[in-house]
Order: structure tokens, then C-alpha cells, then sequence
């Protein structure tokens, strides 16, 4: 009993030391001068403007590494080829690789003058760094793993008996995936999306590398903190981290609340 | 519809599931894959399913080739041992799913899926999750499941392997009446040889990725092909050079032509039967399973020698005799209280028991007075500690 009490207190002390009581000093410190700064922040344009950049970016990178995670995690559980442990590798890759260096990776070669893509791509006019492709780019980069981590064990643990079942019943390839593989791992899937999603709301060691940085046109979110931060705005700052660090946590905090319900199958 | 397996092979890396194994299953038929693990039974099933592709050979279905046909297009319905149920739907979903696949009408839907939980004794579990149901209960959805598309085959691997006795044994029950009502051409896996022989018409035999042999299941214990199918159905004893069914040795008291001389170990009686564990002059041990007529008129004890040689059984009554016959009867009833014995607690005492009953030399009198004489009962009375003693210093001398 006491051991175990002892367990309990020493994980959640962790989590108040290293999470929670810097979550409560922003929160704190956000409101410590009332409302009215918190509010000329956050209606400032280009903070909404940074806001829609992290969305829109969040947008594209969320659906799109999300056809990829299960299309990644479907190939590793499910067939056999060449070259799958290195596939297995390399969707960890963006969590062993710090951002900053996936940021210059791509800047090195989105380089409109001497990049191996950019000098192509600006011949046709496209311009990719410090633009929004840069941006979207790096957040896709930084956010591949979830998906796939969460879904294949699942996947694993699934087995393939129910799809089997399902083609002796007359069940096609695409009915099988649609009928059973995606609602038996959809948990899985959702809550890579989640996990995903607060991946790309929070990215910024890649981003600020390649965005530019331009305060109403290449700015998310989190660079916005920063450039406040660097202004001696520090209401701003914390305004902004508050409402980035709302979202994630009411996120998961509906995860939660869904999930147990539905799984009493 | 039937089924035709054509040179079948398949290898799964360097292991041989199926060795050029070729099986016609006519169309309505009962059959039971029967084989120890590893035998490529469940492999030959799955090869049938569309689930594998064999590596070489043919599956016809109705006289058409079917080896490369996709699972879904084969008209087969399959039964998983671990049931494969679709978790995240009901009871009706899971059993209408083919036909909701097929996108028949709703109500046609409905009318079937009634229809087919009636069948499996489901009604009122419909709108349950599989994870509700107990093990039988979701065996009998996934087999209304796989029959409500009306598949011209109902496959079955290891149906009832993951359930325990008593369901095992009713849902035996269950198919095999299913299958009078219904008719489908059935094949199922099993490594059970007492379910093979109980449910199907047809049993074949796998070893080794090979069929071994085809056959009635009473063709399979009266006439083996092969030593392993008589090791693998039913019970074999190594009797000299011979292999025989324990029911086929014979005890006599002399020797005879070609006759084993062996000697007595134990005695256990079993209701009708008996078993006599013998041990022959190298040590190697054998069982023989004696009727209770032939064991009392043997009269056998621990330790005696006696030959043993073996005879097809005919199942034929003993011969009618006399007074004789009537003594046996009448030990039978005093070894019936010796077999209440032998399921208690006093294991010991009971081997005593028999020897006393054996050896001593009973005059028909007293074997007559047997059944009304008290008897020293070992364990009759457990509080009696005695007891068991006394009929232990009866016994001793007696050594």
C-alpha cells in the first residue's frame, strides 16, 4: 500500500514539477494585468494572422500524414518487402532529428539559389522558403510519426482474422478496409490525429528556420511568442502560448472524455 | 457443392505444410480434417477458403477451377476457432454483414438475420456486442454468420478447440444436427479424434502435410491404413511384433501359439470394462482392455503371469455358461462397490481390495454370498480408520 502510494506520488510530482506548475505559471502570468492587454494581443492582426498561418499549416499537415500513417503502418504489420525495417526506421526519424536541423535539411534544399529543388522551382516562379510551402513542409516533416506509431500496434494486435472472415463473407479489398480495418483501429487513428494536431499547433524549431519569420505574412503562432517575447511584451507572449496550450489541452481532454465510453464494446 | 483438392503443396519456408496432397469431398458430406498439429490440416482448409494460395496443385469447386479465385468470390462460408467476430458491430450486424455487403434490402436483411439467430438459438441477443456473449455463444453467431449468405461450403477450422468441455460437446451436437437440417457440404479441422468420429459421415487423416487416409470413421478404427492412423485413432498397444487395440488382447491363463507372456501390474476396474496394465519380459508395458465377464472369469491378480495374444474384435457376447456366469454377475455387482472405491480418496487401498477379491480362492458359495456378505469396505467409511488396516491384514498373507 505504501509502496504503492509512494509510486502514485512520485508520478505525479513529475508531472506537477515538469508540467503543470509551468502551464499554471503562463496561465498565471497571462492574466496577472487584467484583461485588457491579454485582449489588445490577441486581436492584434498579426497575431490573427500567425493563428491562421499555424491552422492553415496544421490544415494540410494533419490529413495528409494521416493517409500516410495508415498507409505506413498498413504496409509494415501487413507485407512483406525490402528495405521495411528502414521504413520502420524512418518514420521515427523526425522525433530523433532535432527540428532545427530538419529546418536547415530543408532550407539547404528549398535554397532558391543553390538548393536542389529550389533553384529548379524558382525557375518556374514558385517560391518555396520563407513562403507558406516552407512552412506547411516543415510541419509535415516534424509531425510523420504519430500516426503510424499509434496505429501499428494496433494493427498488430488486430490480427487478420476478422478481415479474412470478412472476405469469405464477400467482403472486397475496399469494403474490408472500410467496414472493418478502419473502424477496429480508428481509436488508434484518432488519437494519432490528436497527438499529430498538437504536434503541428506547437512546431517551431523547423518553422523558424524556414518561414522567414515576417511578422503578418510567414509568422505562426509560436514564432508570434517568441517575436513578443523579444518585444518586452510579455502579456502578448503569454496570450498566445495560453491559447496554443488551451487548445492541446481541451483536445485531449475530449480524447479522454470520448474514448472510454465507446470502447465498452 | 463438391470439393476436389488436386496435388496440392505448399511450403512455408523451409516447412512442408501440404505434400502433393489430393482429397475429393462429395457435395453434401459431412467431413472431419483430422490430424496432430503441424499436419497441414488447417492449411488444406484455408487453401479451400481462398485464405492461401497453394504453391502448386488445384482446388475445384463444383468441378471448377477455383486455386486462384479471390476468398470472397468462392461462396464459402469459414469459422474461425477464435471466432473472428467484428467487434465494433452487434450480434445482427456481425450475422447480416453479408448480406448488407451484398446491399440486399433492409427489410430482406432483417427477415434473414431472425431468421438465422432462431436457427443458432441467438434471439434476444441481437443487439449485443460480441465482447457480451460467452464463447459458445459467439461460435453459434460467427456460424450464423457464415451461413447467411447461404454458401454452397461451410468450412470450419478447429471450431470448437477454444471452448471449453461440456459446450464443446453440445455444440458437436448442435452441428451435426445443423447439418441434417441444412445440408451444406461441411468440412471441418479438428485434432479431436473422438469429435471427428462423433460428427462427421467422412474422416480424413493428415500427417506430415500428407493424407494418410480416407474413410468412414468406423473404416478408420476397424481397418487402419497405416501404424499412425492406428496409433492416431483410438488407442494402440505394442503387443510383440504387433500393433492391436487394447480391446483386441486377449489374457489366458497358458500359453499358446504366438503368445506374449506377460505379467499382471495393475487392475482398474472401469463399469463395463476393465483395464489390466501388463508389463512383458523386457520391461515394455501394454494395456488390455477386458470386458468384466472375461475379467472375472480370468480371475487375475498383481504379479501373476499370464499370456497374452490378440484377436480382431468382433464385439460378440461372451459364451452363455451356467452357474459360472451367474458368480461373475454377482462379483460384478461386489466390484461395482469396489468401483465407488476406486473414485474416492483410498486409491491405495482399493488395488488391495482387488487383490484380495482376485487372489483369494472363492468357492462359488461364497461368491454367491458375495453381494449380501458385509464386506470390509476400505474407504467405505472414511471416519473408520480401522478399516482400511484390516483389510490390509486380510490381504497380506495373501502375499
Amino acid at each position: 500500500m505504501l509502496k504503492r502510494l509512494g509510486l502514485r506520488s512520485v508520478a505525479l510530482g513529475y508531472l506537477v514539477v515538469v508540467l503543470l506548475a509551468p502551464l499554471a505559471m503562463v496561465f498565471y502570468r497571462t492574466f496577472q494585468n487584467g484583461l485588457e492587454p491579454v485582449w489588445q494581443a490577441l486581436s492584434d492582426p498579426n497575431t490573427i494572422h500567425a493563428f491562421k498561418i499555424t491552422l492553415y499549416a496544421t490544415a494540410v499537415a494533419v490529413p495528409v500524414n494521416t493517409v500516410f500513417g495508415v498507409l505506413c503502418a498498413l504496409a509494415i504489420v501487413r507485407r512483406r518487402f525490402r528495405g521495411k525495417g528502414l521504413l520502420n526506421a524512418f518514420i521515427d526519424l523526425p522525433l530523433a532529428v532535432s527540428p532545427v536541423v530538419v529546418g536547415l535539411s530543408l532550407y539547404l534544399l528549398y535554397s532558391p539559389r543553390s538548393g536542389w529543388f529550389g533553384t529548379r522551382l524558382s525557375e518556374h516562379g514558385i517560391q518555396v522558403l520563407f513562403a507558406f510551402p516552407a512552412i506547411v513542409l516543415a510541419t509535415i516533416f516534424v509531425s510523420v510519426p504519430f500516426v503510424a506509431r499509434e496505429v501499428i500496434p494496433t494493427l498488430r494486435e488486430l490480427g487478420r482474422e476478422q478481415e479474412q472472415a470478412a472476405a469469405t463473407l464477400g467482403a472486397n479489398r475496399w469494403q474490408r478496409f472500410w467496414r472493418i480495418t478502419l473502424p477496429s483501429i480508428r481509436w488508434a487513428v484518432i488519437y494519432g490525429v490528436v497527438l499529430t494536431t498538437a504536434r503541428c499547433l506547437g512546431e517551431y524549431g523547423a518553422v523558424a528556420v524556414v518561414s522567414g519569420r515576417i511578422e503578418g505574412q510567414t509568422e505562426t503562432a509560436t514564432l508570434r511568442v517568441e517575436d513578443y517575447l523579444l518585444n518586452f511584451n510579455d502579456s502578448g507572449a503569454y496570450a498566445v502560448s495560453l491559447v496554443l496550450a488551451t487548445i492541446a489541452v481541451v483536445v485531449l481532454v475530449l480524447m479522454t472524455l470520448i474514448k472510454p465510453k465507446e470502447e465498452s464494446y | 457443392m463438391s470439393i476436389e483438392i488436386r496435388d496440392l503443396t505448399k511450403r512455408f519456408g523451409s516447412f512442408t505444410a501440404l505434400d502433393d496432397v489430393s482429397l475429393e469431398i462429395s457435395e453434401g458430406s459431412l467431413t472431419a480434417l483430422l490430424g496432430p498439429s503441424g499436419s497441414g490440416k488447417s492449411t488444406l482448409l484455408r487453401i479451400v477458403a481462398g485464405l492461401e494460395r497453394p504453391d502448386s496443385g488445384e482446388v475445384l469447386l463444383s468441378g471448377e477451377d477455383a486455386t486462384g479465385l479471390a476468398p470472397q468470390r468462392r461462396d464459402v462460408g469459414f469459422v474461425f476457432q477464435h471466432y473472428a467476430a467484428f467487434k465494433h458491430m452487434t450480434v445482427r450486424q456481425n450475422v447480416g454483414f453479408a448480406l448488407t455487403i451484398r446491399k440486399r434490402p433492409k427489410q430482406e436483411v432483417r427477415e434473414r438475420v431472425d431468421e438465422l439467430l432462431e436457427l443458432v438459438q441467438l434471439q434476444g441477443f441481437g443487439d449485443r456486442y460480441p465482447s457480451k456473449l460467452s464463447g459458445g455463444q459467439r461460435q453459434r453467431m460467427a456460424l450464423a454468420r457464415a451461413l447467411a449468405a447461404k454458401p454452397r461450403v461451410l468450412l470450419l477450422d478447429e471450431p470448437f478447440g477454444a471452448l471449453d468441455a461440456r459446450v464443446r460437446a453440445e455444440l458437436r451436437d448442435w452441428l451435426r444436427r445443423l447439418h441434417e437440417e441444412v445440408h451444406v457440404t461441411t468440412v471441418f479441422v479438428t485434432h479431436d479424434q473422438e469429435e471427428a468420429m462423433e460428427v462427421a459421415d467422412r474422416v480424413a487423416v493428415l500427417d506430415h502435410g500428407r493424407v494418410e487416409q480416407v474413410g468412414a470413421p468406423a473404416e478408420l478404427y476397424d481397418a487402419p491404413a497405416s501404424e499412425f492412423v492406428l496409433r492416431f485413432v483410438g488407442d494402440a498397444v505394442q503387443l510383440g511384433p504387433r500393433l492391436v487395440r487394447p480391446h483386441e488382447v486377449v489374457l489366458k491363463r497358458w500359453p499358446s501359439d504366438g503368445a506374449v507372456e506377460v505379467e499382471v501390474e495393475r487392475i482398474a476396474v472401469l463399469g463395463a470394462d476393465a483395464r489390466v496394465d501388463l508389463a512383458d519380459g523386457d520391461g515394455a508395458r501394454l494395456t488390455a482392455r477386458l470386458r468384466r465377464d472375461d475379467l472375472d472369469d480370468l480371475d487375475l491378480s498383481r504379479g501373476e503371469i499370464v499370456w497374452a495374444t490378440a484377436e480382431p474384435f468382433r464385439g460378440l457376447p461372451p459364451e452363455p455358461s451356467t452357474g459360472d456366469s451367474e458368480a461373475g454377475k454377482s462379483l460384478g455387482r461386489l466390484g461395482g462397490h469396489v468401483d465407488a472405491v476406486d473414485l474416492g480418496a483410498a486409491r491405495p487401498s482399493t488395488t488391495e481390495v482387488d487383490e484380495r477379491l482376485d487372489v483369494q480362492p472363492v468357492s462359488l458359495e461364497d461368491r454367491l454370498d458375495a453381494p449380501v456378505r458385509p464386506v470390509p469396505h476400505p474407504a467405505g467409511d472414511a471416519a473408520q480408520l480401522s478399516r482400511p488396516f484390516d483389510a490390509e491384514a486380510e490381504a497380506d498373507p495373501l502375499d
